[in-house]
C-alpha cells in the first residue's frame, strides 16, 4: 500500500515535471505505460501497422494535452480513455469496411497472429493439436464478430485484467453498462465455442 | 436465495472474473454446492477462459522499439519547429521594437 502510494507520488511528480516541459519526465511517463498501450492496441486491432499508429497518436495527444490534465482521475485512466477511443474508432471503421487484419510481425516475417501462438497443452498430440488449431481459428472468428464495445470491454477485462468499474470510467459509462457488455460478449462466445471445450 | 440452473450458468463467466456482488456470488455458490451439472458447466467455462488466454499476443520487441523511436523523432521535430517559431517570434519582436524606436525618434525630430 505504502509502495503504491509512493509510486503515485512519483508519478504525480513526473506529470508535473512533464507539464513544466521536462522531456525526460515525459519519456519516463511514456515508458511506464507504452508496453501495455501497445499490447492493447495489438490485441484489439491485430495489425502491427494500426497498433503503431494508435501508439503514436495516443502519446502525441498526451503530449499536446498534458497541461489540461488536472489529476481528476488517474493518469492511467486518462491515457486509456485516449487509447480506447482511438482503438474504437479503428474497429468501427473496420466494421464499415468489413475488414479484419490479423497479422503479426515475427522473426520469420509477417504471420497470422493466431498461427504465431504457442500451442499450449497440445503436447505434440496430433488430435489435440488439430483441435487446438481449430479452437484458435474459432476464437478469432468469434472475437471478430463482437461489436467494437463488446470487444473492447472483453479485451480490457480478460487480457488487461482491469476491473469493470475502471473500464466503465475509461469508456465514459457505468460499471453496470460495462458488466452488461462483458456479459453479452461472454454469452456470444460461449454459444459459438461451446462445442470446442 | 439460491439460483436456478439457468440463472447460475448465465453468471459463471462473471463469477470467474470476480465481478459478481457479494449476494450474487453467494447465490451462485449455494447453487453450485448442490448441483453437479452446474459444477461441470463451471469446469467448461474455465476451459473456455483458458482458450481465450491461448490467443493473447505479446507485441514484438522490434515493434515497441520502432514505436519509441518514431515517437521520439516526432516529438523532436515538434520541439524543433517550436524553437523555430520561438526564434521567429523573437526576431519579429526585435524588429517591431526597432521600427517603433526609429519611428519614435523620427517623430520627435519632426516635432
Amino acid at each position: 500500500m505504502a509502495q503504491k502510494a509512493g509510486l503515485q507520488v512519483d508519478e504525480a511528480a513526473l506529470i508535473r515535471a512533464a507539464q513544466g516541459g521536462d522531456q525526460d519526465a515525459f519519456e519516463q511517463l511514456v515508458r511506464a505505460y507504452d508496453q501495455s498501450v501497445l499490447r492493447l492496441a495489438m490485441n484489439l486491432l491485430r495489425s502491427p501497422e494500426d497498433a503503431h499508429d494508435v501508439y503514436q497518436e495516443a502519446f502525441l495527444r498526451v503530449f499536446r494535452n498534458l497541461n489540461n490534465f488536472r489529476f481528476d482521475c488517474s493518469f492511467h485512466t486518462w491515457l486509456y480513455r485516449i487509447v480506447t477511443n482511438l482503438c474504437l474508432d479503428q474497429l468501427r471503421k473496420r466494421k464499415v469496411r468489413k475488414e479484419e487484419p490479423s497479422v503479426v510481425v515475427t522473426s520469420e516475417g509477417v504471420r497470422d497472429r493466431l498461427d504465431s501462438v504457442t500451442e499450449e497443452g497440445a503436447d505434440g498430440d496430433p488430435q489435440r493439436r488439430l483441435m487446438s488449431g481449430e479452437l484458435r481459428r474459432k476464437v478469432k472468428e468469434v472475437l471478430g464478430g463482437l461489436t467494437p464495445r463488446e470487444r473492447m470491454v472483453f479485451e480490457l477485462r480478460h487480457y488487461q485484467g482491469l476491473r469493470l468499474r475502471k473500464i466503465g470510467e475509461m469508456l465514459g459509462t457505468t460499471e453496470e453498462a460495462a458488466k452488461n457488455c462483458l456479459f453479452r460478449a461472454t454469452q456470444k462466445m460461449r454459444s459459438a465455442l461451446g462445442d470446442f471445450v | 436465495m439460491s439460483h436456478t440452473c439457468e440463472e447460475t450458468r448465465a453468471q459463471l463467466a462473471l463469477l470467474l472474473y470476480g465481478e459478481l456482488s457479494f449476494d450474487e456470488e453467494e447465490a451462485v455458490e449455494t447453487h453450485l454446492e448442490a448441483c453437479g451439472e452446474c459444477r461441470a458447466a463451471l469446469g467448461r467455462e474455465r476451459e473456455l477462459h483458458a482458450a481465450f488466454d491461448g490467443v493473447e499476443i505479446e507485441p514484438p520487441v522490434s515493434l515497441l522499439r520502432e514505436c519509441r523511436d518514431d515517437l521520439r523523432g516526432t516529438l523532436a521535430s515538434i520541439g524543433t519547429s517550436a524553437d523555430a517559431a520561438g526564434t521567429s517570434a523573437r526576431a519579429t519582436l526585435w524588429w517591431d521594437r526597432f521600427v517603433d524606436a526609429v519611428s519614435f525618434r523620427s517623430h520627435h525630430r519632426c516635432g
